[in-house]
């Protein structure tokens, strides 16, 4: 569903800096894919190529057998995109949001389907109010809806819960086990250790621009001899270190 | 912590970090210094020049037939039937003013004064009844045999057809659009701004990034959106200013007799007007990296955008072929000529089509902005954009620092003498920029100027490109000719510089070599090598072009010198050396200084076909030069 093959990204330095080297990784269908790394790791780099809103110098992405250069309107189509702000528009209420994007995305009977996501995410109460004046949690509720407004088998989250009291945060990772239950193939970033381990059947461990490890977590248990994900992040990175890499 | 010592430490805390605010240095320093040379250096130019044409332009006037035998063919009239009047608006298009037939010994010269060209008219139509006057007291004297009483001689009369609200509106229509461009630009800043990086900030772009609409779509719909809201705050003023104008008939004199046909062209030029300023507000929003820097930006861009329309403010200065060209400048004065009802409808064509085609390089521009990763991700600050090797804009400053030297002290210093002037302009205000920007940036000189030796093989090239590049500048020169002719004011300054009191090598070293170090230096050395980090080579090169025409000060200059200062670029780019850039430059100023020098050109003209053939020996050879310019970095 998303097939990421030796995906470059350089920036340009007075010496040039790799910020992706060649990355590559599979989601499934039901599958909850976990890119986990420190800030800088180029974990919102990759995610920014697969959404389209940069251009890898090298490599390829495919969403929904969609490549991202070549057919990028069909890949994003098939894509719910949640970035790590919530990326709602203050003065529309919820439900004319929902309605926006719905048109946007080509949805048939958009004003139905934004009204079938008021209901499922409960934001009925506070559907006319404008979005400036909800509280952080109602926004996060209406920017799921946003992001699944037309339906799209894939789900690319930038560190989500960024931000978020253990609630709301609570309610989001909620979410992402619904949606892999539906069916979808959940792509998110994380730099919590915790979610990674409560949600995710696959990690990759993204260290200075490259993939160090990629399995589950027992995989990487296995690889590490430790049991907390924490521990084995830093096995990794050592290890890389010593690695000269 | 005392008032005094916490006054002491915030004021020059506060000082410290605003001066390292490269918009507070631009709004403070730079373009209140730039500002005043470039709006006057401007209209004098324009005004020079408008009155140069107007001098030679043959005029439609129309005379009695016992005037016809005193015109002559310096007056430059050409006769045609009818009579200016204000009941005949479509003659009025025509003549430019008229000579009425005797009543009781009393001549009518009419014409409009709100019209440069009319007023021109007159002034030959004045020496034209001189003449006639005398001729007919001569006759007279001759047939009585007598003196002529005062009684017999014929008198003129001047009428100016103009109403007092063609005045009134003409006089109007000197600021009207300064304040138009100011209001319709003001009127779309916010938009902008919060369309483009407000929504960046928000989140909100990379949402509707994110979504499977097209993206030219999305930009051409925000684009849209600024340009409505341009449209209809400059409608929403003219509303207010015909209404206002309107309400001033109870004072006839003051009253301004606003027409629909001005009302509706003013109307019309607003389209393009929101197009051009739009355009600009929405290059600005895209590249301030947050609002507020946003914001900062807006000021000074608006100041840059309203300059174009202070030729307005210049009475003699009228629509004309050349003039319809210029973006924002074209508006302004077409909309003062809508106002005093001298509108003509050839300039104002092109004026149209001009806006239109700029309007649509605008929207190119501004589509491609959509595929760029600065837009949606927003580009970085300062600091950040020269640590990612972004020096575009520190080219742009080692430009205007350099202009600003020049204009101020390099004039001063050429006026006090000329050629310690001139030695003193390229030493210290040309190479001296072009050595202090890298170092004060901590980059090394040498492969940023391309300070290396070239190949034989370019040297030869070099040769023969320097040798025929007179050709380009001359026929450039002969190009643009019509539209805008060289002043003779500048030729004969020229003449001066060539003719100095000082023998042929010291020519040459002042005005060949020196410039050929200095100026490469600062334009293909610099500036091009800080550009590279930025710009694609051909854009590259037509910036630097653009660069190096305008710092030569003089309007006639900027397209032949940009050709050149384009050739030049192309040189470095291929040979990879300064040095044939060089080369090329002081060979070009050196047999120009020395062909004038000896007096081997004058009146010589030299065919068309030879300067073509020459050019394309130039073109020829910078494009042989090398081998294919490598891709540049991008940052």
């Amino acid at each position: 569903m998303i097939e990421v093959d030796r995906l470059v990204k350089r920036f340009y330095t007075p010496q040039e800096v790799v910020a992706v080297d060649r990355v590559s990784f599979r989601c499934e269908p039901g599958q909850v894919f976990g890119l986990l790394g420190p800030n800088g790791a180029g974990k919102t780099t990759t995610l920014r190529m697969l959404v389209t809103l940069l251009t890898p110098d090298e490599g390829s992405v495919r969403l929904a057998g969609h490549d991202v250069t070549t057919d990028p309107a069909r890949a994003r189509a098939a894509v719910g995109y949640l970035a790590t702000t919530t990326g709602l528009y203050g003065r529309l209420t919820p439900r004319e949001l929902l309605r926006y994007f719905g048109r946007l995305q080509g949805v048939e009977a958009p004003d139905e389907r934004a009204e079938a996501l008021l209901e499922r995410f409960d934001i009925g109460s506070f559907a006319d109010r404008p979005c400036e004046r909800l509280s952080t949690g109602m926004k996060q509720k209406v920017s799921i809806a946003r992001a699944l407004v037309h339906e799209p088998p894939i789900l690319i989250l930038d560190e989500p819960t960024n931000g978020l009291d253990v609630l709301v945060a609570q309610t989001l990772l909620a979410f992402i086990e619904e949606a892999r239950d539906e069916g979808r193939c959940v792509l998110f970033s994380t730099h919590i250790m915790s979610e990674a381990e409560r949600l995710c059947d696959r990690i990759a461990i993204l260290h200075a621009g490259r993939i160090l490890a990629n399995g589950t977590l027992e995989e990487l248990r296995e690889q590490t001899s430790e049991h907390y994900l924490e521990r084995i992040f830093v096995r990794f990175v050592e290890q890389s270190q010593a690695d000269g890499r | 912590m005392t008032p005094g010592s916490a006054f002491r430490v915030v004021f020059s805390g506060d000082l410290r970090v605003h001066l390292r605010d490269p918009v507070t240095i631009l709004m403070m320093v730079v373009l209140p210094v730039l500002l005043f040379p470039a709006v006057i250096f401007g209209g004098q130019a324009l005004q020079s020049q408008q009155q140069g044409r107007l001098e030679t332009e043959v005029l439609a006037v129309s005379v009695p037939d016992a005037a016809l035998r005193y015109i002559d063919d310096s007056d430059a009239l050409r006769v045609t039937r009818g009579a200016l009047s204000n009941d005949a608006p479509d003659e009025v298009d025509q003549l430019q003013a008229s000579l009425s037939e005797p009543i009781d010994g009393v001549v009518t010269l009419s014409y409009r004064g709100t019209g440069a060209r009319s007023k021109q008219a007159r002034n030959r139509l004045r020496s034209v009844f001189e003449r006639w006057r005398d001729g007919d007291q001569a006759h007279r004297f001759e047939a009585a045999g007598r003196p002529v009483t005062p009684g017999e001689v014929l008198a003129v009369q001047i009428e100016d057809l103009a109403t007092a609200g063609d005045r009134a509106g003409q006089s109007l229509g000197r600021y009207l659009p300064l304040v138009l461009v100011f209001l319709v630009m003001g009127g779309g800043t916010y938009t902008a701004l919060d369309l483009f990086t407000g929504e960046r900030e928000r989140g909100t772009l990379e949402t509707l990034l994110t979504t499977s609409a097209d993206r030219r779509g999305i930009l051409l719909a925000k684009y849209g959106l600024v340009v409505l809201f341009c449209f209809a705050t400059g409608l929403c003023a003219l509303a207010s200013f015909a209404v206002t104008a309107r309400l001033g008939i109870a004072d006839v004199e003051q009253a301004v007799d606003l027409s629909p046909t001005a009302l509706g062209v003013m109307a019309v030029l607003l389209v393009p007007l929101a197009l051009q300023l739009a355009a600009l507000l929405v290059a600005t929003a895209s590249y301030a990296p947050d609002f507020k820097t946003g914001q900062n930006m807006a000021l000074p861009v608006l100041l840059v955008a309203a300059a174009p329309a202070a030729v307005a403010a210049a009475p003699t200065i009228e629509l004309s072929y050349a003039l319809a060209l210029v973006p924002i400048a074209n508006v302004a004065v077409a909309s003062r000529a809508a106002l005093g009802g001298t509108v003509e409808a050839g300039p104002l064509l092109v004026c149209l089509v001009a806006t239109g085609v700029h309007a649509g390089i605008a929207l190119a521009g501004a589509s491609r902005l959509m595929g760029r990763e600065q837009v949606v991700l927003g580009s970085a600050s300062a600091g950040d954009r020269r640590a990612r090797g972004n020096y575009a804009g520190d080219a742009l400053w080692t430009f205007l620092c350099a202009l600003l030297a020049l204009w101020f002290l390099g004039q001063t210093a050429q006026h006090l003498h000329l050629a310690r002037g001139m030695a003193f302009t390229q030493l210290a205000l040309m190479a001296g920029p072009a050595l202090l920007a890298p170092m004060a940036l901590g980059l090394p000189i040498r492969p940023l100027l391309s300070l290396r030796r070239p190949a034989w093989s370019d040297v030869a090239l070099a040769l023969i490109a320097g040798v025929t590049a007179p050709c380009i500048g001359q026929l450039v020169a002969a190009a643009q000719d019509p539209l805008l002719p060289t002043p003779t004011r500048f030729l004969e300054a020229m003449e001066d510089a060539i003719l100095l009191d000082l023998p042929l090598p010291a020519l040459l070293l002042l005005f060949a070599v020196l410039p050929a170090i200095c100026e490469e230096l600062l334009f293909r050395g610099t500036i091009q090598g800080l550009l590279r980090s930025r710009l694609a080579p051909l854009a590259r090169v037509l910036v630097v072009g653009l660069l190096f025409g305008l710092v030569h000060l003089s309007l006639t200059r900027i397209l032949p010198t940009g050709v050149l200062g384009i050739l030049f670029a192309v040189a470095v780019l291929r040979s990879r050396s300064l040095g044939t850039a060089m080369l090329m430059h002081g060979l070009n100023n050196g047999l120009l200084i020395a062909a004038g020098h000896s007096g081997a050109l004058d009146d010589v003209d030299v065919p068309l076909l030879v300067l073509l053939a020459g050019g394309a020996v130039c073109v020829g050879a910078v494009a042989a030069m090398g081998r294919l310019p490598r891709a540049p970095r991008r940052g």
